[in-house]
């Protein structure tokens, strides 16, 4: 099992020749600190009305080992809009246009989906983007952590 | 100081990060200095470094590596330099970077 931020010891091997042989050598190890990955995605679902949007943000735990005390952060930009609906089955809140979940416990291989539909108020192109703001118990490496645009 | 060799010539080397702990995606930077203890020049000498998999080049030609009067030759995962000659009682240094990749 991979512990919490786990350090591994790489070695760098160097060796000094003089006239073909051997004058020295030395190893010097390098410790790399490996951390768990999670996984972050969104998927835009078209509602019946073009101006609203259904954005499903998932994270994703491949690791075998749980994450405590997690905030996800989901901002959209450049075009007006406002939150419809939001379904979570972990507490959040929106300040300043920005929905933030706070995930108590995220099991080993699970997976946690917030559901956001949105009302776009303007046109042209949007970014959403979704964060891992924190971790109490380590600091997970994020993979895929994305920022999509689309147009309206 | 990681190390040192009681011999004529004398290897040291210093890595940037004074812990030695990297994170993925951290710039390495080996910091190794040559000394020629004797008060006779050292001719054809050839320092060889390999590198783990875990550590990449910076650039497509690889590790970027910077040694004064050395020719530097680079192979897959591992820096050569040569020198001539170091003279007597000096030192040469050599420096090379390169990245910590993601994969183990």
């Amino acid at each position: 099992m991979r512990k919490i931020c786990e350090r591994t010891a790489f070695l760098s091997h160097i060796t000094l020749f003089r006239d073909y042989e051997r004058a020295g050598e030395l190893t010097v190890p390098v410790k790399v600190v490996i951390c768990p990955k999670l996984i972050l995605t969104q998927r835009f679902c078209p509602e019946e009305f073009p101006r609203e949007v259904r954005i499903i943000l998932s994270l994703f735990n491949y690791e075998d080992r749980a994450f405590e005390k997690l905030c996800l952060a989901h901002e959209l930009a450049g075009v007006p809009f406002s939150y419809l609906d939001v379904f979570s089955q972990d507490p959040f809140a929106i300040e300043e246009g920005v929905l933030n979940v706070k995930i108590d416990y995220l099991p080993p291989l699970s997976s946690r989906s917030v559901i956001v539909r949105i009302l776009l108020e303007g046109s042209g192109e949007y970014t959403s983007k979704l964060l891992l703001k924190e971790c109490f118990n380590c600091r997970p490496e994020i993979v895929n952590s994305c920022e999509c645009a689309r147009k309206i | 100081m990681i190390g040192k060799e009681k011999e004529a010539l004398t290897l040291n080397c210093r890595l940037n990060h004074g812990d030695g702990r990297y994170y993925p995606g951290n710039e390495i930077i080996f910091v190794i200095e040559i000394e020629n203890n004797s008060p006779l020049p050292a001719r054809n000498i050839l320092y060889h470094q390999t590198m783990p998999d875990i550590i990449n080049g910076l650039e497509e030609n690889g590790f970027r590596v910077s040694a004064k009067d050395g020719r530097v030759i680079q192979q897959k995962g591992a820096v050569i330099v040569v020198f001539d000659e170091i003279k007597g009682n000096e030192r040469v240094r050599v420096v090379v970077t390169g990245r910590i990749g993601g994969k183990r």
